[in-house]
């Protein structure tokens, strides 16, 4: 049901862009720089997602350690996670399929239609098969001895011998991304400017590290497979949490003084949870403050400050620093604790509610002074509330779509709502004149 | 090594009240009765899907029954479920800990739910971890703790706030000799301040040894229940609970 109303919202929602960018279109225009900009952006972003979660599937599957007791062939098993990636990942072209039809249905020219579904298509096809490859030689590296590049690779973030898994993902971006770009340049000029010539070079392409990647991966997989992930499984052991052990006090701690008693246990739980397991979020708070920081010096006069801040502040709350799914899943709850221990659900919920809220109302603070600077006061103060309206929505909202999830879909229930956030972002973002 | 005194006046501390629980066609639990007074240790033990697993999650209030009642303490899981819960320690076969808390930030934050006054949360929290040899360990990471580390970290949760009755769910399982001789010593000191604990095991030598009475469960109904009185006689004429076992759940 959920994945369904996500992919029924974001075929709305691009379909809608579709149409709206077909009838802004000049007639006669030859360089669709609307069109090809949001092409590029879906590429990227469905480029984003398969280095990672090729990764995941094929290294963290869920039935790994069943799996790997069991008399198969290692090619076997990699088909088997092959079409899991496939699987996985197809649904994603509904977005461009949706702006297609857009354009499609608003008269736009047929061959650009043609180009928004087919650049992406292509390049998820072939890219998953890269990412696959690029992971599988990656773990093949786990077998043999470190050398001096890993060592330099490694860079004491990880032991030498898992180097190459650290860049692994990244290293199946920039595949998937020039594949990405070749696609767009070739069908761009063989669909909307008559050179029809060039239609078979990124199918040709495509087709050929389709394949390539799939055989090298499979030869990889059949060879080495299970050993793989043996050694795998030795480098996920948790390390130590920090060489100078836990520290002593949380920052944010404090603020538990301001709830009531009862709710006081779960918003510290939950806070320090959440501060020691996702350190990256206060990377992405700087982050947040650096581009809005930027925002704020090059706000155009014409530009008001509200519809500029207020997506960025919402993208990356409903993105990035939601933490209903992490806080509702397996990642970080303890299901008998939660369900035996004498707790009032009231309760939980509050300190959960305001755990969950304090990176969020950093970035709305950010966003606020960004927006006074560019703006003045009252564009500072419109930012303040309507961040902090939009902050607390997106943070309850997720987290109600986390408890309304099964555990073990967890992820499927964050991958839908990243997609519903990117899809409303990119709606409002785009209809922006 | 136990040998409770059953105070005949008290109420139990456990009470079941012929419990059903049906999943469609299935009948999982069909008219389950059991009662544990204070001070007694009991055994629950049966095949696979016998219907244990389903009457210890009604039993904790994980699952609603279809029909019957569980009283813990006087208080009813389902209709009370705040106070029954208050006294209620439950240890489950698969642990999940908070993975980021430090071992005795687990038990601080079940100390603080079940309301302990601090000093006294922090005495017991103290002297838990001293007694089950976690007090190095206790600034680490629970994801960073052995199985038995973990499952000595989770009868110290269950533990804390002197519960009434103790769940042991295949607690013993995982466990060096030495863990399982500090659980058992533990238990024995709780036996004798009055808690009452239904021990879940497929370890029939822990029951026979342990339990001052064992229940066997067939079908999601206690089908054989022993007092120690015959268990006793059981060793003395040399059967073993795993021939009954065996001889009533083909």
């Amino acid at each position: 049901m959920l994945l369904a109303a996500a992919a029924v919202a974001v075929w709305v929602g691009l379909a809608a862009l579709g149409a709206a960018d077909a009838a802004a279109l000049t007639p006669g225009e030859r360089t669709y720089a609307v069109v090809r900009e949001r092409v590029f952006w879906m590429t990227t972003l469905q480029s984003l997602l398969l280095g990672y979660a090729t990764f995941e599937i094929l290294f963290r599957a869920a039935d790994a350690s069943f799996v790997g007791l069991l008399p198969l062939r290692g090619r076997t098993r990699f088909v088997d996670l092959m079409v899991r990636a496939y699987a996985l990942h197809l649904p994603l072209l509904l977005a461009p399929a949706g702006y297609a039809f857009g354009l499609l249905d608003a008269g736009a020219p047929t061959g650009l239609p043609a180009y928004a579904a087919a650049t992406p298509a292509l390049t998820l096809l072939a890219g998953l098969a890269l990412a696959a490859a690029a992971h599988l030689a990656a773990g093949r590296s786990l077998l043999s001895e470190s050398s001096h590049l890993r060592k330099l690779l490694a860079s004491h973030i990880v032991a030498d011998e898992h180097a190459l898994l650290l860049y692994s993902p990244a290293a199946a971006l920039a595949g998937a991304l020039v594949l990405g770009v070749l696609n767009d340049l070739f069908l761009f000029h063989a669909l909307t400017a008559d050179r029809g010539d060039l239609l078979a070079l990124p199918f040709a392409w495509s087709a050929l590290t389709l394949v390539a990647a799939l055989v090298a991966a499979a030869r990889i997989a059949d060879a080495a497979l299970f050993p793989i992930m043996a050694r795998f499984t030795e480098a996920e052991a948790p390390p130590p949490y920090r060489e100078d052990g836990v520290p002593a006090t949380t920052p944010g701690a404090g603020l538990a003084r301001l709830l009531p008693p009862p709710a006081r246990p779960y918003f510290l739980r939950d806070l320090k949870q959440l501060r020691r397991r996702h350190r990256i979020d206060r990377v992405m708070l700087w982050l947040h403050g650096l581009i809005a920081g930027r925002l704020a010096f090059t706000a155009t006069a014409e530009l008001t400050p509200a519809p500029v801040f207020l997506p960025l502040l919402g993208a990356f709350v409903g993105l990035f620093l939601v933490s209903g799914f992490r806080l509702e899943g397996p990642e970080l709850d303890s299901p008998w604790l939660a369900r035996t221990l004498p707790s009032r659900p009231r309760d939980e919920r509050l300190g959960r509610l305001a755990a969950s809220l304090i990176h969020p109302a950093w970035a709305v603070l950010t966003a606020a002074v960004a927006a006074t600077v560019a703006g003045g006061l009252v564009a500072g103060v419109v930012v303040l509330l309507g961040g902090a309206l939009l902050a607390l929505t997106l943070t309850w909202g997720a987290l109600r779509l986390a408890r309304l999830a099964r555990a073990d879909r967890m992820m499927v229930a964050a991958t839908a709502w990243r997609a519903a956030v990117v899809s409303l972002t990119g709606a409002v973002l785009w209809s922006i004149p | 090594m136990v040998h409770p005194v059953k105070p005949a006046a008290t109420p139990p501390r456990l009470d079941v009240r012929g419990l059903v629980k049906r999943f469609r066609q299935l009948t999982a639990v069909d008219g389950f009765y059991l009662t544990i007074a204070p001070g007694e240790l009991v055994g629950l033990v049966g095949p696979n899907g016998a219907g244990k697993s389903t009457a210890i999650k009604i039993m904790t209030g994980q699952l609603l029954a279809d029909a019957g009642q569980v009283l813990i303490d006087g208080h009813d899981i389902a209709a009370e479920p705040l106070l029954a819960r208050t006294r209620l320690g439950y240890v489950p076969q698969e642990l999940t800990l908070y993975p980021f808390l430090t071992g005795r930030e687990v038990l601080e934050f079940v100390a603080e739910v079940r309301q302990m006054p601090p000093p006294d949360a922090a005495a017991a929290i103290d002297e838990l971890l001293a007694r089950f040899r976690l007090t190095e360990a206790q600034h680490r990471l629970a994801r960073e703790y052995s199985e038995g580390m973990a499952r000595k970290l989770a009868i110290s949760a269950a533990l804390l706030g002197d519960p009434a009755l103790l769940i042991l769910d295949e607690s013993l399982n995982g466990l060096d000799p030495r863990a399982s001789a500090e659980v058992k010593a533990v238990v024995a000191a709780r036996l004798r301040q009055g808690t009452a604990v239904l021990l879940v095991s497929h370890i029939l030598e822990h029951l026979e040894r342990l339990c001052s009475r064992v229940v066997l469960l067939h079908r999601g109904r206690v089908i054989h229940a022993l007092d120690r009185a015959d268990l006793d006689r059981m060793r003395a004429a040399g059967e073993t609970l795993e021939e009954l076992f065996l001889a009533h759940t083909e």
